[in-house]
């Protein structure tokens, strides 16, 4: 019974959280579908309103011909719901013919709304910023109303033309690949958590963000093909105005193709920068073509402006896409993090008293040491272009990829030559760090030696010392003037040397320095481990006729082990990121050349204020030690039972 | 070895050797820190390049021009308050974890533990600029209490792994008994664990107070009036890009070493079985 239930918790919590998805897509798919038509039926109005327009312009006293045209473009398209053209207070076109070439009726409120029309109009043609139409857009009704007016010159309007236009119908048919996609997954999913039943949940993220990502894919390509569509059915509209336009006023052609490009109205067609007549035969190559019978055909140049913006919405879509999938994605955490909850709630009832315990070292931890880190990890991936004010770019892998690529070993202050340096600083300084604090505490250690205490207070000095005062003190003892060491070395009739002026020297100012520092430490930790040797166990050896050496190999190394492969790894981490040292004895002369990774990362950050470089320096010195520490403990098992 | 009367030539000549070898081991240790009174006690004009451990012209200018026309108190008692608040929240806090950590089996046990481990190498300039940001959201900038946040919260990981291992050494049976008795967790924690873990809180107490008692780096990033200075970052000015004051260095490094010097000594007998006893149970 509870292995039959348990079979079936993942695959619920995949069908439901796939169901979600299933209604997210659908959901969004109408609305870009909903988008496009209605971009699609607003291009058709005004491609109506237009040649209207143009008749306006042409011959504002001529409202035979403009009515006669507005007849025609009426007829032509029986989605125009109402089609009105006023100028001054009197209706030129009326499609109610009880209304047509009357004058307004003040009492009327359909007459009154295209009369504030034309007047706001007026008032959006003075500002340059914003574009002289009025669009209403009814969905439930299913129509859209735009009021565009007719010009004279670019910004002095003469009449009010109104459509009322009917949006199309959107068919929500459900894209059936998305489903067989969901499908899919449920199914592989199912079959699969049989053989990895112990993998089931990520299993079951993995196949979610699977078909997250699959029907994003096809989304965006519906996106393209609505796209498609909606520029066919401009191209086709196009044509049927024209031939209407070439049956009627065959003299507005000219104007009308010239006025295709946009203009002030740009944003309404939106996809073609310039329009040209073609004389019949005449060629176009690289353009669309509009065909308009005997009258010849307009050349649509493509709008490379208008393709980057639709780029651009492309990009927004994207955008919503991956948010909807964000949003989803945490839907499903949720679901799993519910199961995960419940237990944990659980766990926190029974074992309350523990996280209470660790409670509080909890929230220091990650408030000021997990937050900060993450925040630190995440610069990596940004820059502060000095040129842009401190604003923050997102530059993705380019930090890391500028400073991995750049191989010169050679060259000081290039990554590789610094992470040599911090492999040989490393290395010699937990080598003469062990070596040291080993033999001081063997000979510590015999029972035949005296003034054991007394030399074991001295040698724990350096260690009890603040290290910043040791770092400068070592710096003055390396100092020409008046420094120990060159008192020392002229002792012994050499000239002093500048020790910070070569890299040999200066590097081993720092070695000295850190190795008196550091080889307390090993000792006090060997000494305790020594101590907790039973010295039966070389009796007993002594006994079996083993020899010092062969007592030192058999016992004392393995029995100091456990103790002393923890106590190096640590060190080794604390010498890797010993900032004290390098910047107050050598302050990385001569040249930066003795600096180590964590000073050149702190010289980014507050030297050079690159805090994308820092930040990108102080993850590879993470990982860098996380792979150490992660490859020695496998091969040391220094931390084998520390956890049960 | 135990009977000493049958010691050869052979031995009696190794441990002299020995003997020797130590005690020059240890004069060149200690002679940094000698040098350093022989720069305090000296004259500021009499530095001279010479292995003699005794200043040319003795004075004690260096000491008073520190102690009387610096605000050598202040910076001192600031270093003294973060350094004991330091102490005192980190050892409160490392505690309870480590108990937890020692005694209980509970889920997440493990990720915690490494995720302490972890935070050891976390290179400290990564946190820098996102400590400082926090730090000035808080308001603490210039402020003692800051600089306590973050000296307690980064010495928890290596105390809390110490003092792990410490009760781990510490029998069950003790507990187990006394929770029979009808002890409480928290009485037995108070009364049978922290008394019997003495030397390791020692340890862990020295830790914390000589991670905030030392440090510099960030003292020196949040600290910027000079009335708010912790010792090392004020030391530190009479050593920097633009001054070379060697004997108020000196005289100051003494003066702060003083006090983090004798605690180690008094605490030493404790060092040895406090940083051991987890990890060696062979």
């Amino acid at each position: 019974m509870e292995g039959t239930r348990k079979n079936i918790t993942a695959p619920l919590a995949l069908l439901v959280a796939l169901c979600t998805v299933l209604a997210g897509f659908l959901v969004l798919d109408r609305a870009f579908k909903l988008d496009r038509q209605q971009d699609v039926s607003l291009a058709r109005a005004h491609l109506w309103l237009r040649p209207l327009a143009l008749a306006v312009e042409a011959d504002p006293a001529a409202p035979e011909k403009v009515a006669a045209l507005a007849g025609a473009v009426r007829r032509a398209d029986p989605r125009i719901g109402g089609l009105q053209v006023l100028t001054g207070t009197s209706f030129l076109y009326h499609s109610d013919p009880r209304k047509l070439g009357r004058d307004l009726n003040p009492d009327d409120a359909a007459d009154k709304t295209i009369y504030d029309d034309g007047i706001e109009i007026r008032y959006l043609l003075k500002s340059s910023r914003r574009k002289p139409y009025l669009l209403d857009l009814d969905r439930t009704a299913g129509a859209l109303t735009l009021s565009e007016p007719a010009l004279l010159g670019t910004r002095k309007s003469v009449g009010t033309l109104r459509i009322e236009y009917g949006l199309e119908k959107t068919r929500s048919a459900m894209d059936v690949r998305i489903l067989l996609v969901l499908l899919a997954s449920l199914l592989a999913f199912f079959f699969l958590q049989k053989k990895l039943y112990r993998w089931r949940w990520p299993l079951a993220g993995f196949f979610l963000l699977l078909s997250l990502a699959a029907g994003s894919l096809l989304m965006l390509a519906n996106d393209r093909d609505n796209l498609r569509l909606a520029r066919e059915a401009k191209l086709s509209h196009l044509a049927s105005v024209g031939g209407v336009l070439a049956g009627q006023a065959p003299d507005l052609l000219p104007a009308f193709a010239a006025d295709l490009k946009g203009g002030l109205f740009s944003d309404l067609l939106g996809e073609w920068k310039t329009a040209r007549l073609l004389a019949p035969g005449q060629e176009a190559p690289g353009a669309d073509r509009v065909t308009l019978g005997a009258a010849g055909a307009i050349a649509l140049d493509a709008d490379d402006a208008a393709r980057l913006e639709s780029e651009r919405q492309d990009a927004r879509k994207l955008k919503v896409i991956l948010t909807v999938f964000a949003l989803l994605a945490g839907l499903l955490l949720f679901f799993v993090m519910a199961g995960f909850a419940l237990r944990t709630a659980r766990a926190l009832a029974k074992f309350h008293y523990s996280y209470i315990m660790i409670f509080p070292a909890m929230v220091g931890l990650i408030t000021l040491i997990m937050l900060p880190f993450v925040y630190g990890l995440s610069m990596g991936f940004f820059r502060v272009p000095p040129s842009q004010g401190g604003k923050w770019v997102f530059v993705g892998l380019q930090n890391f990829v500028e400073i991995l690529s750049d191989f010169h070993p050679l060259t000081p202050g290039n990554f590789y030559f610094v992470l040599m340096v911090t492999v040989m600083w490393t290395v010699i300084n937990v080598f003469l760090h062990v070596c040291i604090g080993l033999v001081l505490a063997i000979i510590l250690n015999r029972s035949d030696f005296s003034f054991k205490g007394v030399y074991r207070a001295l040698l724990i000095l350096p260690w009890a010392m603040p290290n910043y005062i040791t770092a400068l003190i070592w710096k003055g003892m390396f100092h020409k003037q008046f420094g120990a060491i060159n008192a020392f070395i002229k002792l012994l009739g050499f000239e002093p040397i500048s020790f910070f002026n070569n890299f040999w020297t200066a590097f081993f100012a720092n070695v000295a320095t850190n190795t008196w520092l550091g080889f307390p430490f090993m000792m006090v930790i060997c000494l305790g481990a020594l101590q907790s040797i039973p010295a039966d166990l070389y009796e007993a050896a002594q006994i079996d006729g083993a020899g010092k050496w062969q007592q030192f190999k058999k016992i004392t190394v393995p029995l100091l082990k456990p103790a002393l492969f923890p106590a190096i790894i640590l060190g080794t981490v604390w010498t890797f990121n010993m900032f004290n040292i390098i910047y107050l004895v050598s302050n990385g002369e001569p040249n930066r050349s003795t600096d180590i990774l964590i000073t050149q990362a702190y010289r980014f950050a507050f030297e050079k204020f690159n805090w994308g470089f820092a930040a990108a320096y102080s993850i590879l010195i993470f990982l860098i030690l996380l792979t150490y520490s992660v490859f020695t403990n496998r091969v040391t098992r220094a931390t084998e039972g520390v956890f049960d | 070895m135990e009977d000493k009367k049958k010691k050869t030539f052979r031995e009696k000549v190794i441990g002299v050797l020995l003997q020797l070898f130590i005690l020059l081991f240890t004069i060149g240790t200690i002679y940094p820190v000698l040098w350093v009174f022989k720069i305090a006690f000296g004259s500021q004009k009499g530095l001279s390049i010479s292995l003699s451990l005794f200043p040319t012209q003795p004075t004690l200018e260096n000491f008073n021009y520190l102690l009387f026309k610096k605000p050598f108190f202040v910076w001192l008692l600031n270093s003294v308050i973060v350094a004991a608040a330091t102490t005192i929240i980190g050892i409160f806090l490392a505690a309870t974890a480590g108990y937890a950590f020692s005694r209980f089996r509970f889920p997440g046990r493990t990720a915690g533990l490494l995720s302490f481990l972890i935070t050891q190498m976390f290179p400290g300039t990564m946190m820098m600029i996102p400590l400082y940001l926090i730090v000035n959201w808080l308001g603490l900038l210039d402020n003692l209490a800051g600089l306590v946040l973050i000296y307690s919260t980064t010495s928890i990981p290596f105390c809390v792994w110490m003092l792990k291992g410490y009760f781990d050494t510490i029998p069950k049976d003790l507990e187990e008994s006394a929770l029979i008795d009808g002890a409480s967790r928290t009485l037995i924690f108070y009364k049978i664990i922290l008394p019997l873990a003495k030397p390791a809180l020692a340890v862990t107490a020295l830790f914390s107070f000589m991670t905030a008692w030392n440090e510099y780096i960030q003292a020196a990033t949040f600290m910027n009036r000079e009335l708010s200075y912790t010792l090392p970052v004020a030391l530190r000015n009479f050593v920097g890009q633009f001054a070379q004051d060697w004997g108020f260095f000196a005289a100051g490094a003494i003066l702060v070493s003083i006090p983090i010097v004798a605690l180690f000594f008094m605490l030493q007998k404790y060092l040895v079985s406090g940083l051991t006893a987890g990890s060696v149970k062979g």
